[in-house]
Formats: structure tokens, C-alpha cells, sequence
């Protein structure tokens, strides 16, 4: 069922949204959450609050692209438990986006401008990007993927992968910079 | 900091929707993936299959000329007769050509392995798989056509097309025709002085065979300039004697 269809289903209220949301999607969501949480039954916990989410909010809101749609829930409900699960622990597990730090000055101030703002300039950022450069970014730190995985899709090595996310990294940073976030 | 990188990371997670419908599709199917990693073996391949062609050629032409005075004579155009060349000449170049293949496939060899190791395929790998493309079809007894020039730089046809009209015009352009009514090419090597003839080691009175202008080749330089060189010294030290 394609994506219009399926948000037709929630706007008329029908159960069946959610199934055909998983059928379509649900594999995909499952591996953001664990990506992040490393945890079968907490991704599945999370990915099941996505659709309960999405049901919430859908109407009003109309996605068009409903995998992108469930993705964000599902990225930053997983996020959320991991930081709850992690909060005061002083354990060595990281995240991929941990690597992103080096987007921030050392002395950074806390931010005074919105998620979205934020967000809208690495939009921008990304769209000025090479399409590879782009797909491994958000391969990596959108979704989560291992190095490995996102060579592999991508048909390149590990090592360029890397070297790419670096370079990538470097250059956002020089962004956001230039455009007065993180100073 | 620490918030401030959660605050990062919240915003990479609302990134526009269409950067995200573009990121769900792979950069490459599985097949090309797996294509992608067997393209430097089987180029590598490929190029050495062609070298081996190559070789054999070459060292068949070598053995035949030998026996020019014999019957294989006969079986060519009458205008076709003993080259001015030595022996020792067709020997040197076979010899030439043989360390220039081994040169190539060691070449080939390590830019095949450095592609594994994800370097972009160079430019004079993806040459040297197309040249090997281009002669693993070629009828056998077509020749091997290496052009060399005395002053050091050497050309390989890179396409089929190429090579054809390079041939039809060596054909039109002699002041005979090399082998006759029919042009048969039978030569393993040609070679120019850089003034502007060219000669083959198969043509009875090289001097007097002057096939064609050189055309400025469109395709890129193949051979290392030593062989061209040592190639050079070779038709040099043949037209002293």
C-alpha cells in the first residue's frame, strides 16, 4: 500500500493504519530503534509508541513521506530512552552521533535558538552536499548505521566511508559556524 | 557540551523529509555492489588475457618471419617480401614487448588490488581494462598495433573504431599497398620516427613504405617511455647498419 493510501487509513480513523504502516515500514523503524538502544525488546517497545504517536498526530498532520514521518518519531523516542537508561551513568557506551561533538566549539554556549532553526540550516548544509557525502552523513547519524553497513550500501570501504563522515563533519561544523550556531 | 551535542543530534533527526525518502534507497544496488568488487580481478583478467593474446602474436609473427624465406613467403602478397629489419630487430622488439607486459600487468596488478582496497579505479586502469576488452575479440591473426615514436612516446588504439581507421588509413594513404590488393595486417608492432612515416619490421623496403601521416592519437600514452626509447634506438641502430 503506498503512503498516501496508508495516511488516508488514519485519517479515517482505521486500525488497519498501523498494520499496513508496519508491513510497510516496520523493519526499517525496528532497526533505527535498535541502532540506538542495542536492545531488541526496548526498539520494539519504542517502534510500537511510534505508531501510537503517529495515530495521535495523524490527523492533523499529513505527511507525505510516511517512512521519513515514523522515522523521526521513532529516532528521537529511541534517543529519549536511551538518555533516560544512560542518565547519570557513567558508562563507556557511545553513539554515532557522539562523533558529531567535534561540530561544537569546546566552549560552546548553550543554544539560543530552536531545534528547527538548527535543523532547517543542516538541511541546508546537507542539500549543498554530493549525494554520497549526504547519504553516508545521514546513513550514519540519522539512522544510526554501523560503518560497515553503510560501506556496504553505498559500495564503497570502510575507510573512505570513514574518511567521508569526517570530511563531512568538518565541513557542517565550518557551517554552522559561519552561520552563527554553536559559537 | 553534552547537551548541546543531544541538541545537535535532535537536529539531525529533523531533517527535511526528502532528505530522508532520498537516504532510504541504497547508493547502489546489491548487484552493482557486488560487480563493483569483482571488477578489478576480472579487469585484471581480462588484461592479461590479452597480453597472453598479445604475446603469442608477437612471438608467432617472430617465429614466421624467420622462415620468410621459405614456403610462408609464398602464401603472402608477392609485394610483401624480407623486412630491411635484422632478425635481431624483430627479437629485440618481441624481447621489448614482453618485459613492457609484464610491466603492465604488474602495473594493472597493483591498481586492481588498490581498487579492492577502495581506491577509485585510476583512469589508466579503466584504459587498460578497455584495451584488453578491445583485443580479447579480435580475430585471431589481427595484429597487436602499438605505435611507437622515436621521440619517446608510444600510442595503443583505445577503441574498435580507431583501430579500423587507423588501419584504413594506412591502407589508402602508401604509396602501395603493404600487403596487397587486401590489406591483411600481420603486424605485431609499427613503428614511426616521429617525423611523420611510419614502418613496419614486415615491409620489404621500410624507406620506401611510408604509410601514413600521423594522426595527433586521441587515446592516452600506454607504454612507459623507456620502451618507446629503447624501441627508438632499435630502429635508429637497424637504419645505420
Amino acid at each position: 500500500m503506498e503512503d498516501r493510501e496508508i495516511v488516508l487509513l488514519y485519517y479515517g480513523r482505521n486500525e488497519a493504519a498501523i498494520a499496513e504502516s508496519a508491513k510497510r515500514y516496520g523493519k526499517m523503524l525496528l532497526r533505527i530503534s535498535e541502532n540506538v538502544l542495542k536492545n531488541p525488546q526496548d526498539a520494539e517497545e519504542c517502534v510500537n509508541d511510534a505508531y501510537l504517536h503517529a495515530w495521535n498526530a495523524i490527523p492533523p498532520d499529513c505527511p507525505v513521506y510516511l517512512g521519513a514521518y515514523l522515522s523521526k518519531i521513532v529516532r528521537n523516542l529511541s534517543l529519549n530512552k536511551w538518555r533516560d537508561l544512560h542518565a547519570g551513568k557513567r558508562d563507556a557506551e557511545t553513539l554515532p552521533f557522539d562523533e558529531l561533538s567535534e561540530c561544537l566549539a569546546e566552549d560552546a554556549e548553550a543554544p539560543d535558538f530552536s531545534e528547527k532553526e538548527l535543523s532547517a540550516a543542516i538541511s541546508t548544509f546537507l542539500k549543498s552536499e554530493k549525494r554520497d557525502a549526504r547519504y553516508v552523513f545521514l546513513r550514519r547519524y540519522f539512522y544510526g548505521d554501523a560503518i560497515e553497513e553503510i560501506a556496504k550500501k553505498a559500495g564503497f570501504t570502510a575507510s573512505k566511508t570513514k574518511s567521508m563522515l569526517l570530511r563531512t563533519r568538518k565541513k557542517l561544523a565550518e557551517y554552522l559556524k559561519k552561520e552563527g550556531f554553536f559559537l | 557540551m553534552k547537551n548541546n551535542l543531544d541538541f545537535l543530534a535532535n537536529g539531525i533527526g529533523l531533517v527535511d523529509d526528502d532528505l530522508l525518502k532520498e537516504a532510504e534507497t541504497p547508493l547502489i544496488s546489491a548487484k552493482t555492489a557486488a560487480l563493483k568488487r569483482i571488477l578489478p580481478i576480472a579487469a585484471c583478467f581480462l588484461l592479461l588475457c590479452g597480453i597472453l593474446t598479445a604475446s603469442l602474436v608477437i612471438g608467432k609473427k617472430a617465429a614466421g618471419h624467420k622462415d620468410v624465406s621459405g614456403g610462408e613467403k609464398n602464401v603472402r602478397d608477392s609485394a610483401v617480401s624480407e623486412t630491411t629489419f635484422p632478425d635481431p630487430v624483430s627479437d629485440a622488439l618481441s624481447e621489448l614487448l614482453n618485459s613492457l607486459t609484464s610491466e603492465i600487468f604488474a602495473k594493472s596488478m597493483k591498481m586492481g588490488e588498490a581498487a579492492k582496497n577502495g581506491a577509485p579505479m585510476a583512469e589508466e586502469m579503466q584504459f587498460l581494462y578497455e584495451a584488453s576488452i578491445l583485443q580479447k575479440p579480435q580475430p585471431e591473426g589481427k595484429p597487436y598495433l602499438i605505435l611507437v615514436f622515436s621521440d619517446g612516446s608510444a600510442y595503443l588504439p583505445l577503441t574498435e573504431d580507431e583501430f579500423n581507421l587507423l588501419l584504413i588509413d594506412l591502407k589508402t594513404s602508401g604509396e602501395k599497398p603493404a600487403f596487397g590488393g587486401e590489406w591483411k595486417p600481420a603486424v605485431p608492432v609499427l613503428l614511426a620516427d616521429g617525423s611523420g612515416n611510419f614502418y613496419s619490421p614486415y615491409i620489404e623496403n621500410a624507406a620506401d613504405n611510408v604509410l601514413t601521416e600521423p594522426e595527433t592519437p586521441a587515446f592516452e600514452v600506454l607504454l612507459p617511455s623507456a620502451f618507446a626509447q629503447d624501441a627508438a634506438q632499435i630502429i635508429r641502430e637497424s637504419g645505420e647498419k
